[in-house]
Parts: C-alpha cells; sequence; structure tokens
C-alpha cells in the first residue's frame, strides 16, 4: 500500500497512472468546486460497485456517512488551508457493496489543469487493527501515566527509595535517599554493593534477608548504615520484582532514617535524668567515634567550666584536666569508660579561665536496642566547695587534737546527750583509766563510789539544761589511789545556739588539796588551845564510842542538840565511807588509837549531819588519859565555805586562761602587766616574752610616741571598742577587735584589754560581698519579700524578667506578679515557707506588658538580725513546660501506635471472637427457618428461645466491637475515675481467645469491692494487655499442663497493687535490669516497646511498674496506681 | 428415617453449643449436648447410635483427639468437624481418621444437614452390616471342624477331587460335606457363601 508521503513524491504525469490504477486503496478524484467525481480506480470501482461511466453521477460526500455532516466540508477546508493532505479517521464509507464500511480517509490536492483536483483515498480499516490500535493506544497512555506517577513519587518520597539488583548492587536511588546516605550525586552510590553500605554488626543478617527476597520473600528489618555523614540507623524493607517468567530481577526497598526516632528515645531517657538534677553539669560523649568525643553538653556545665558548647562539642572530657593529667580519678574514670560501666570519680578540673575546681564526675553508659554502649551520660558537679570546706574542717580537727594532746590539762568531749566521745591522755591518767575504757558512759566507773551517784545526778541536771558543769571529783586508780580532780564542762554551742556537746577539762588538784589540809592543821593546833573557839569540841569515849562533853559549835555543825546528841554515837555522824573509800568507823578508831598513843592526828573528814548533809571538816585529835577511861578530844572544823571560796577563784582564773578573747593588762607606759594564756597562743610568744614588751610590739597602730595620746583618750571615755590589727611573732597580722576599759586599781592605773580574733568575721563579711554580687548577677531571678509581702530586693535578672525597673517592682507585692499568691492566701503561704524552711512550686507570673510566663520558684525562708524574709529564685520554664507538653503529646502517640500493633498482633483472636457470636446467630437463624416450616405451637416457643438467644449473641458481638474500637480510638489523655476490677475483666475479655488459644488458665484474686483509681482507661487497659500477653507468649515453651495466669489485686491505704504473675520460665538477671529498655524485646517477634511504653503510661499516672522474677518460677509484674482522692 | 438417632453436639463455647443444638433439633433430630470432650467421652457406650458434632480447638482435648479416643474405644460413631480456620493437614488427618467431614463456621446452609444425614446413614450402614456379620459368624460357629476345614478349601477356590485328594477323603465325603455347609450356611451360591467368609473376614480385619 502506498503511503501519503509517496504520493507526495511521486511524478504525477509519468507513474500516477500505474500508482492510481494498481493501489489497493479506493481513490477518487474529484471537482473540488462542486465535489463531483471525476475519476475512481479499480479498487473503487469495485467496492463501490459503480463502473467508470458512472462516475459523473456521483458527488464524492455522498460516499461518506459522518455524524457531523460538515465533516468532509471540514476536511476539504483543512487541506486547502494546509495545501497538503487532510486525514479522517473511522469514517464510514455509505455506498459500499459490502455493506457500511469503517475507513480511513485521506483529501488531497493534485495539481492538475486549468486547477488542481481532489483526491480523496479510502483505506480499509481492518476490524482487529482498530482493536490493536486502541488498546495499544490506551496500554501506552496507561505506562504514561504511570510513568509519570511513579516517577514523581519516587523522586519527590520523603524517604529513600532504591532498588538492588540480581548482582546485589544498588542500581537506583531517589534524592531523599541520596540525601539519606550523605551524598551530593546517586552516582555516588549507585553500582556499589548494596552489603557495603551495612555495618558490620547487621551484614549477615540482610545478606540472608537479602538472598531470601531474590526467592521472592519480603522482608523488614532495622539496620545500621555507614553513611557518609556516619552511621546512622534505618529501617527499611526488601520487595522483590518478579518479571514476566516469574524470576526476580530486582529488589526494591523504601528506607526511613529512624536515627533521630531511636536517639529522641535515648534523649528521653537522658531527659529525665538530666531533670532530676537541673543544676548538675550533663555533658554526653558519642562512645561510637573515635576519642569518645562529647555530643552535647548543658548550661550548667557551660556555666560550671567556663567554656561554651562550641568549645566543648567534639572534645573529649580529659581537655577539662588541662595539664594536670594523670590524676587517679582520670585512670579510674578511663577503666570505667573502656569497661563500660558506672562510674564517679574527683577530678581537678580548669575552667576556661584556668581556675581549679574540683568535678565530682559520674558517668553512666548509654545502651541501645542491642545492648551496646552507643554514648557516655556524664553528671558533672563543682564541688570545690565542699572540698575547701571539708579540707579546713580536716585542718581544724587536727589543730584540735594536736592541742589536746600536748595541753597540760585533761580535755574532753561529749556529746550532746554527755557521752563521752573524746579524752586526752591526760584526762585518762587522772581518771586513772586507759581512754577507752572512758568513752560513752565508761567515765561513771572510774569517779569514786560516794561520789558516783551525785555526780551522774547533777551531770545529767546540766546536759538537761545545757548549763555549765562544775565540780571536784574523786577518781579510784586500780591501785587504790584516789586523785582528786577538777572538772570543768562547757555547753558546746553550734551556730543556732543549741548545745551540739561539751568541751570540758579536768585538772588533777591531788596536790593542791594535800597542801591545804597541811597548812590547816597547823592552824587548827592552835585553835585547839582555846576552849571556846569557833571550831567544833567534842570529847569522845574510845570504848563506845559515845559523847561525853561536846560545846555549842558541836551542836551547830551537827544540827542537833545536847539531849540528842547525849544518845548518840560518834558514827553516827559519819557516812559510811570517807570520800577516799575508806570505812569511817574503822578509819576513825584508827586515828584515835593513835591519838591515845600520845600523837596529835590532825586530818580532813567528811561528817553527816543529823539531816544527812555532808559536811566537810578538818579534825585535830588528842589523846586524854582518865584512869582507865580512854578519851578523845577531837577539834572539829567545817570546810565547807573554804571549799567553796577556793572553787570561787579558781572559776575566776580558769575562766580568764581559758577564754577565747586574749587578754592584756597594760600600764601607764604601754607595757603589759598581765596576759593570759590565749594571748601567748593567738600572738605566738611566750608568756614571759610578752610581758617584756609593749602595744607597740605588737600593735603597728600604737607606735611608742602616739601611746600617750591614747592613754588621755582612754582615760577620759573610761571604754573603747576599735578595729586594729595584732603583729604575730612570725610576722602575719590577724584583724582584731580590742575591747579596753581604763581602771585604777590600788592606786595604780592600768588599762584592760580584751582582744579578739575577727579574721573569721572579715572573711564571712568579704563572702558576703561576693555573695551579694552573685545574687545581683545572678542569671535567675532573685526577690526578697518581708512578711508583709512587699518586695525588698531584687536582682537584675528579676527586674529583666519581668520588665519593670527596680524602683517600679520595690514598690511592688508579691501577689502583683505572682498569679499563684494571691493577697488572701499570703498569711497561710508565709507560715507554710515558714514551716518548710524551704519549698519548690511551679507557678505563673505576670509581666509588666500583661503577658504571663511560667516559672518555677523556690522560696526560702530566712531569718536574719530580727526579721524574717524569704526570698524566691525565679526560673522561667516556658521551654520546659512546652517541651514536657510535647513529650507528653509524643507519648501519647507513641502509646496509640503501640496498642495498634498490639491490636495488629491479636487480629485472630479478634477475628475468632468476633466470628463465634455470628456463627451461633447464623445457626439460630437457620433453626427458626426450619422451624417455621413446620409452625407447631412447641416449634414456635423454641423460636422464641433462640430468638432471645440470637440477640444475645449480638450483643455479645457487639460488646466485642465496642471494646476494641475502644482500646484503638485515639482520645486524648484524659484521667477520670476508672473502676479497677471492671478494667481487668476488660482486659481480659480482649485477650480472651490467646489464653483459650494457648490453654492457659486464668485465675483473679481481687481484693473485696470496688477499686477507683485516677487515670486513663484505655492506656491503663493498654497496660494490662500488655502484660497479659507476655505472659502468654512467656509460656509458649512450658508443659500446656502448668500454664496459669494469676492477676490479684491489693489495696493499700494510698494505692492499689496490681500483679500479673506468669508460670513461665522467667527472666535471667541481665534481662530484668534492661527490661523496661525501649527495643528490649525477649519475643523474637518482638518490638520492644510494650514494657517500656507500658511503663511510661504508669509512671505518669503516678504509679510504678516493677517485676519480680525467680528463675524457673515465672515473672510476676507489678503495678501501682494512687487511689482516686475521694476514694481513699 | 432417623428418628432413633441422636446427633452428639460438643463445643465448649456455650452459646455455639446452643445453637447447633437449636439447629439440630429444627431438624426434627433428637440433639444432645456436652461442653468437653471429656464429658461426652464419660457418656458414650459402644453401642451408642448416631453421629457427633464437634468443635475442632477446645480447652482440653481437641475434636481431633476426641475422634482418636472414640476409634481406640472401638466406638465407630461418625465424627463432624466444625472449625473456624480448616488447615489442610488437620483436614487431611480428620478425613483419614474416618470424618464425615470437616466444616468451616460459619458454614453455608445445608452443610451441616448433608454431613448430618451422611454421618446418620452411615452410622445406620454401620449397625446393619454388625448386625449381618453377626449373624454369619453365628452360622459360621455352627459349622464343625470338618465343615470347616473343607469350607477353607472352597472359599479358596479348589475343586472338589483336590480337596478330597488333600484331606484324604473320599469325593463323595467331600461333596456331603458342601451340601452341609450350604445348608448350615444358608447361602445359595458359592458366590455369596465366599462374600459372607469375607464379609466376617473385613470385620476382623477392620477390627
Amino acid at each position: 500500500m502506498a503511503s501519503i508521503t509517496d504520493l507526495q513524491t511521486i511524478d504525477w504525469a509519468a507513474s500516477a497512472r500505474t500508482f492510481f490504477d494498481d493501489s489497493d486503496s479506493a481513490m477518487f478524484v474529484f471537482q473540488p468546486q462542486d465535489l463531483q467525481l471525476v475519476k475512481v480506480n479499480a479498487c473503487a470501482e469495485q467496492w463501490m460497485g459503480i463502473s467508470w461511466s458512472q462516475v459523473s453521477n456521483f458527488r464524492v460526500d455522498e460516499l461518506l456517512e459522518s455524524d457531523d455532516s460538515d465533516s468532509f466540508a471540514d476536511l476539504i477546508a483543512a487541506c486547502r488551508a494546509r495545501q497538503s493532505f487532510a486525514t479522517a479517521e473511522s469514517v464510514w464509507l455509505r455506498r459500499s457493496q459490502r455493506g457500511p464500511l469503517e475507513v480511513n480517509v485521506t483529501v488531497g490536492q493534485l495539481p492538475a489543469e486549468p486547477e488542481p483536483l481532489g483526491l480523496l483515498i479510502v483505506r480499509e480499516i481492518d476490524a482487529s487493527d482498530n482493536l490493536h490500535r486502541e488498546l495499544r493506544e490506551t496500554n501506552t497512555r496507561l505506562v504514561q501515566q504511570r510513568e509519570a506517577q511513579y516517577r514523581l513519587l519516587v523522586e519527590n518520597a520523603p524517604l529513600c527509595i532504591h532498588s538492588i539488583d540480581v548482582q546485589r548492587r544498588l542500581s537506583s536511588i531517589n534524592p531523599a535517599g541520596t540525601a539519606m546516605m550523605g551524598a551530593r550525586d546517586p552516582g555516588e552510590l549507585i553500582g556499589r554493593d548494596y552489603l557495603s553500605f551495612i555495618d558490620q554488626t547487621d551484614r549477615e543478617r540482610i545478606e540472608r534477608l537479602l538472598t531470601e527476597a531474590y526467592q521472592g520473600h519480603t522482608a523488614d528489618f532495622e539496620f545500621t548504615c555507614l553513611t557518609e555523614t556516619g552511621k546512622r540507623r534505618f529501617k527499611s524493607n526488601f520487595i522483590p520484582i518478579t518479571d514476566a517468567d516469574g524470576e526476580v530481577k530486582k529488589v526494591i526497598g523504601t528506607t526511613e532514617d529512624i536515627t533521630g526516632r531511636v536517639q529522641a528515645l535515648q534523649q528521653l531517657r537522658i531527659n529525665s535524668r538530666a531533670l532530676a538534677v537541673a543544676d548538675v553539669g550533663i555533658v554526653i560523649a558519642d562512645a561510637r567515634l573515635d576519642d569518645v568525643p562529647i555530643v552535647y553538653c548543658n548550661a550548667a556545665f557551660q556555666r560550671i567550666t567556663g567554656y561554651p558548647q562550641q568549645e566543648v562539642l567534639g572534645r573529649n572530657c580529659r581537655f577539662l584536666q588541662a595539664h594536670d593529667q594523670g590524676q587517679p580519678g582520670a585512670e579510674e574514670l578511663s577503666e570505667a569508660l573502656s569497661a563500660q560501666r558506672e562510674c564517679t570519680v574527683l577530678l581537678r578540673n580548669y575552667r576556661k579561665d584556668g581556675t581549679m575546681f574540683w568535678n565530682e564526675l559520674s558517668i553512666s553508659p548509654v545502651r541501645d536496642e542491642s545492648g551496646v554502649v552507643t554514648h557516655f551520660a556524664g553528671f558533672s558537679k563543682d564541688i570545690s566547695a565542699r572540698v575547701a570546706a571539708e579540707s579546713q574542717l580536716r585542718d581544724s580537727e587536727v589543730r584540735f587534737r594536736t592541742l589536746c594532746r600536748d595541753a597540760p590539762l585533761g580535755i574532753f568531749l561529749t556529746d550532746v546527750d554527755g557521752r563521752c566521745n573524746y579524752v586526752n591522755e591526760i584526762g585518762a591518767r587522772i581518771c586513772g583509766q586507759s581512754r577507752q575504757a572512758i568513752y560513752g558512759d565508761g567515765w561513771v566507773r572510774t569517779l569514786h563510789p560516794d561520789d558516783r551517784s551525785r555526780i551522774v545526778k547533777a551531770w545529767k541536771a546540766a546536759v538537761r539544761k545545757q548549763q555549765k558543769f562544775e565540780l571536784e571529783a574523786r577518781f579510784c586508780h586500780a591501785d587504790g589511789s584516789i586523785t582528786w580532780g577538777h572538772v570543768w564542762a562547757n555547753p558546746h554551742l553550734s551556730d543556732q545556739g543549741e548545745a551540739i556537746g561539751y568541751v570540758g577539762s579536768i585538772v588533777d588538784v591531788t596536790e593542791r588539796k594535800q597542801a591545804l589540809r597541811e597548812l590547816e592543821e597547823s592552824e587548827r593546833r592552835y585553835r585547839t588551845l582555846v576552849e571556846d573557839a569557833p571550831e567544833a569540841i567534842m570529847v569522845v569515849d574510845m570504848d563506845d564510842g559515845r559523847f561525853v562533853d561536846w560545846n555549842d559549835a558541836t551542836l551547830k555543825l551537827f544540827r542537833s542538840d545536847a539531849e540528842t546528841i547525849a544518845g548518840k554515837f560518834l558514827w553516827d555522824f559519819f557516812p559510811e565511807k570517807q570520800p577516799d573509800g575508806r570505812d569511817s568507823s574503822e578509819a576513825a578508831k584508827e586515828v584515835m588509837r593513835a591519838s591515845l598513843g600520845g600523837e596529835s592526828p590532825a586530818f580532813e573528814w567528811m561528817h553527816v549531819d543529823s539531816a544527812g548533809n555532808e559536811i566537810p571538816c578538818e579534825i585535830r585529835l588528842t589523846g586524854l588519859m582518865f584512869g582507865d577511861r580512854q578519851l578523845v578530844r577531837g577539834t572539829v572544823t567545817d570546810i565547807s565555805q573554804r571549799i567553796a571560796d577556793q572553787r570561787q577563784l579558781r572559776r575566776t582564773r580558769l575562766a580568764v586562761e581559758s577564754t577565747s578573747d586574749a587578754m592584756f593588762v597594760i600600764n601607764e607606759q604601754g607595757q603589759f602587766i598581765d596576759v593570759n594564756q590565749t594571748a601567748c597562743d593567738r600572738l605566738g610568744y611566750r608568756r614571759d616574752e610578752l610581758l617584756t614588751m609593749t602595744v607597740s610590739d605588737i600593735n603597728p597602730n600604737y607606735p611608742m610616741e602616739a601611746w600617750p595620746g591614747h592613754w588621755r583618750d582612754l582615760k577620759e571615755a573610761k571604754k573603747a571598742v576599735y578595729e586594729s590589727v595584732h603583729l604575730k611573732k612570725d610576722g602575719t597580722s590577724i584583724p582584731v577587735e580590742i575591747s579596753k576599759s581604763f581602771a585604777t586599781v590600788g592606786g595604780e592605773e592600768f588599762a584592760f584589754a580584751f582582744v579578739r580574733d575577727i579574721t573569721e568575721r572579715k572573711k564571712v563579711e568579704t563572702l558576703l560581698e561576693s555573695t551579694q554580687f552573685a545574687v545581683d548577677n545572678n542569671v535567675s531571678a532573685i526577690v526578697r519579700i518581708n512578711s508583709a509581702g512587699r518586695l525588698i530586693y531584687v536582682n537584675h535578672a528579676a527586674c529583666q524578667d519581668l520588665q519593670y525597673s527596680r524602683d517600679e517592682l520595690l514598690s511592688m507585692h508579691i501577689w502583683d506578679i505572682d498569679l499563684n499568691w494571691p493577697e488572701d492566701d499570703w498569711l497561710d503561704r508565709w507560715n507554710q515557707i515558714k514551716h518548710a524552711g524551704s519549698s519548690m512550686i511551679e507557678t505563673m507570673h505576670r509581666r509588666k506588658d500583661g503577658s504571663v510566663v511560667d516559672c518555677e520558684v523556690t522560696a526560702c525562708y530566712v531569718s536574719f538580725d530580727g526579721e524574717d524574709f524569704v526570698f524566691a529564685f525565679c526560673v522561667d520554664i516556658t521551654d520546659r513546660k512546652q517541651a514536657q507538653q510535647r513529650l507528653r503529646q509524643r507519648e501519647t502517640q507513641l502509646a496509640h501506635v503501640s496498642r495498634l500493633s498490639t491490636m495488629g498482633e491479636m487480629v485472630a483472636g479478634i477475628a475468632h471472637e468476633v466470628n463465634q457470636p455470628l456463627y451461633s446467630i447464623l445457626n439460630f437463624s437457620k433453626a427458626t427457618k426450619n422451624n417455621l416450616a413446620n409452625p407447631t405451637e412447641k416449634n414456635l416457643q423454641q423460636i422464641a428461645t433462640w430468638n432471645h438467644q440470637i440477640t444475645e449473641a449480638a450483643t455479645r458481638a457487639g460488646g466485642i466491637i465496642k471494646r476494641l474500637r475502644a482500646f484503638v480510638s485515639q482520645e486524648p489523655v484524659e484521667c477520670s475515675d476508672v473502676e479497677v476490677h471492671s478494667l481487668i475483666k476488660d482486659a481480659l475479655e480482649l485477650v480472651a481467645y490467646e489464653i483459650k488459644q494457648a490453654n492457659v488458665t486464668i485465675q483473679t484474686d481481687f481484693c473485696p469491692g470496688s477499686v477507683v483509681v485516677l487515670a486513663d482507661r484505655v492506656q491503663t487497659q493498654q497496660v494490662l494487655v500488655n502484660l497479659l500477653i507476655n505472659a502468654v507468649e512467656a509460656m509458649e515453651r512450658s508443659n500446656p499442663e502448668t500454664r496459669r495466669i494469676a492477676v490479684r489485686t491489693r489495696k493499700y491505704e494510698q494505692y492499689i497493687e496490681v500483679a500479673v504473675s506468669d508460670s513461665g520460665p522467667g527472666f535471667h538477671d541481665c534481662n530484668e535490669r534492661t527490661l523496661f529498655d525501649p527495643f528490649m524485646s525477649t519475643k523474637d517477634g518482638g518490638m520492644g516497646m510494650g514494657l517500656a511504653i507500658s511503663k511510661t503510661i504508669i509512671e505518669s499516672f503516678g504509679g510504678r511498674l516493677t517485676v519480680e522474677s525467680d528463675k524457673n518460677e515465672g515473672a510476676t509484674f507489678l503495678f501501682t496506681l494512687p487511689l482516686a482522692k475521694n476514694h481513699v | 428415617m432417623f428418628e432413633k438417632a441422636t446427633v452428639y453436639i460438643v463445643d465448649d463455647d456455650q452459646q455455639a453449643r446452643e445453637s447447633v443444638t437449636a439447629l439440630v433439633q429444627s431438624m426434627g433430630l433428637t440433639a444432645l449436648a456436652f461442653p468437653s470432650a471429656e464429658e461426652f467421652l464419660e457418656h458414650v457406650r459402644p453401642d451408642t447410635h448416631g453421629c457427633v458434632v464437634t468443635d475442632l480447638r477446645m480447652i482440653g482435648m481437641s475434636g481431633i483427639e476426641l475422634q482418636d479416643a472414640l476409634r481406640q474405644h472401638e466406638i465407630m460413631l461418625p465424627v463432624i468437624l466444625i472449625t473456624a480456620y480448616p488447615r489442610t493437614s488437620l483436614t487431611v488427618r480428620a478425613m483419614k481418621h474416618g470424618a464425615i467431614t470437616l466444616l468451616e463456621k460459619p458454614y453455608e446452609d445445608d452443610d451441616l444437614w448433608d454431613a448430618v444425614r451422611e454421618g446418620l446413614l452411615r452410622d445406620e450402614q454401620q449397625r446393619e452390616k454388625r448386625l449381618r456379620q453377626r449373624e454369619i459368624r453365628k452360622r459360621l460357629e455352627s459349622l464343625s471342624e470338618k465343615q470347616q476345614q473343607v469350607m477353607e478349601f472352597m472359599v479358596e477356590g479348589i475343586a472338589n477331587k483336590v480337596i478330597a485328594r488333600r484331606l484324604d477323603v473320599s469325593i463323595r465325603t467331600v461333596e456331603n460335606r458342601r451340601h452341609e455347609i450350604f445348608e448350615k450356611m444358608q447361602a445359595k451360591s458359592l458366590a455369596e457363601l465366599v462374600q459372607m467368609v469375607f464379609t466376617v473376614r473385613e470385620e476382623v480385619n477392620a477390627g
């Protein structure tokens, strides 16, 4: 068949004839004006059944039938306009011998004289031709559409789409995938071995999956990908694409980067820790990269170290040690890092400005779902202050011990209950016991038995009232000797004025006692000469001990009268034992005998008067022989008063010596006349050295020439208090406060100077200044509030945060800015804080422009100089709040996804559960139909029963659907009152099929009554379903006879405990710790999110989820939920 | 036709059990329901007639296990199994062990009716067969030892004279005994006799 192009090129004159005649297309030549046919070819004659001669009877347009009558005219017009051929398809040829024929027609012009002729070429359309064409066209169109759709999808998909050829090479990848891999151009990736992108740890597994994919299996999996920008966690799949003969020609995959998701979960875990320790510096280092670089640090860390974040990231933590490498803590740290375990070390670190600080660093490894340590989280705390305080404490401790050891007197310490917790060597020697024997209440046993109860009573009374304590005591030594000790103890007060123990001293006064006794004895010898002496003089019969004679002083001494004493014996006025422990009557007889032998013994003696009071006495005896009567005259002196006087004197001296103020007695020339021990200790001079010196030697403010002027001023003013400086022997100086007073004693003029060391006070003042600076410039807003609620101090940050000027704020009350601190409640709040000392609350503050910010306020109650304040530290927590809210939303979504996933696992069961009642309904309805065919009365009664059962079955099916719908609904989390037991029953219904399927027996043990908690119903049910399914799956390999799940509830005062126990194999220890981590699964097909989400859910309602497991004894999951307030 | 037959229904789901019972009752049959295979086994006796409709999966003994237990007790009750999830392997196993059918629930309108009818029919046939076997056995037992010897040879299709030679008796004696055997067995032809003997042997083999 000739084509149209042929027609155009053929020389009409030469070969047209042949072409025209032999063509198998019908051709008609016609007059363009009147469309009259001029000529037709053989083919046309044959088709149309018209002969050459009849041609002129036809018009060309009569040949064709068209829906549109204008169509032929249009064709000609088109042909004319283009000066070329015009074609129309699917036109019906009207006058055909073979009936109506569908044809394609072409109209063109033939060059002829005088004007061109029209040519109509008609070509038959084969019916099958037509069909093929349509199919082809449709196909092509569809293919094109699909291609376009597919390309758009692949090019713009937000996830990676790639294909792998049979050689396992990456054969295509879309732009998103290229970007995910960190490549700039797909060309960098295409053609590479697919497995070369996969981390070594996952390669074997993925290779297996890929091999299976070539056998036609699809696969979903996660893997660690080696991208150009480092390792990432991807989730991908394999979809095998088969060609016509069923062979897999390539594998397509879609891949999603879930690193962020995994990291987000890790972040979540880290964040929750971080929140708990807000002011702790936190660093996170990537364990997978070389040298474990820091990838994150929080603001506190930057604050502590002084390094901004960009200078911290990418470096190993050890840069903080600067030049001070090789510390013991650092070694321990690097050991812990390589062993991947937690540890806490103390390091000397250096801030950016070079200053050292003590860093208490705790690190803990963060593991991914496969248990591999991916990060280390470090918690950094600047504890320099603590270390400094500890070292100071140690120093002062050392000073104290040294002092105690070297002091010439016994020193002891007690706790607040009066139990001895320290005594020095000398003290122990006086007591006559080892130091250990004295500790606690041991000292009581060293006392002389006669004194014991008295002293213990006095001591207890003093301790109770926190008073000073002072007395003389006899201590019994192992060898029987006795030491007199002067015991003195002062309560040791804390800064708050509470006694925290006693500091005391013991001085051995035995010798002094003896000396006094000797002195008094000689005096007494003289006094015996005087009959009417003030001493008591009595004559006693040695044989029977009766009083023979006595003077008034004797009666006075014994508080007795003449008649009474006449009937008494001498020993009636003795205590049973003398203070030195001897039996009184034995000792008395001994000395009396000695006096009868011609001696005149004089001794101290303890009498008791008739009321039982002890009277320390001094006695001198003279033997009197009257024939065979042995009489002894005794001169007895009451020495109570004397002992008291001596004690008083000693006390004063002791006070002067042991006062913490240095004391100087100065004369007119400025010379030191007397100094106390404190003065010597403080200045480092010996006493004899100081007594040769003058004021100008130790005080640079008073050179010799200025002294007389100072003396005059003092004499006039009588008193002066001023701060000055003292020079020590070693050349250092100490700030002091001097209180001077002027006095005249025995005609001589003296100045008494009490000098107080104010080094500490100066330090405190300096500290206070720096603290104030810190407060003024703190990043937190700090305000001080007085008891009236007025703001009396605000720092710079407070002004900035609240947008007020300082003056404005200082005229305001706390309720003007704090929305939760209304004026009416102020007093209650004040008292609450006062009671608690400090409290932390979340609240809202209103700025000057009316906007409201979320704040966390730490309020501390401070009492200072008789005034009470509340310090409030306010931190803007808007961001944290929002983050928490976002986190909550994420968790809800995650819980929902997890529920859907659980639902997916349960789909077989659900289908069965729904199928069962439907099956029953069908049976009943068929039975009904059968009975209706034979409507006897009995049959109709049955129908009524069955109808009722149909209703029940339908209700049951509806109930299942309702529970399911509730379970997968994505309602916002809403805490409301939920009855726990009905919740458990519903959950058991949901998993009824799984339980039956696994042949598990359910035991329930509910506490009596209904239990209402405040929680979200759906989420709590999710937890239960999760635990139940876990329990069922845990027993997959157990003996079917013993598969058992026990659900137990116990109600406690504030919460309910729900326990789900299985009789499965339990857990190994290692699992138990990581059980609640996300992506941790002991099941083959498990996603590992169930328990992690359950834990999050339970904790969000204020409960706890824990697990108890004994190997081979099954596992028990327990969770608690707080009872709803009105149901406690 | 099946007025005296009972359909035993075993299903652990109460509602399903009641619905099948209703359906069977509506077919005009006697139905007796059991909540577990174990309870049904307590009840059933070797001469129990009817057929069993049991759920495949139940708490405790499954439908297949019930079928096996019945066979072990030589109880030939036809079994119809019903399951929500027919698996080829289970179906094959059930059919091999002589189940009537394994229906997938919910089944088509008349499936259960057809199955039950087939079950009861088969039970009926089995019963008739057993009655006949018993009768034949009784006749066989009435044969003397010598007659039995001859009958054995006859059943093997051995000619009279060969029998005579083997037993070392005259042909006449063999012919007499043959006649006695036909009479006692009430057989009209050798073919009928052979069929009787095989009916009994079949039972022995099947047992």
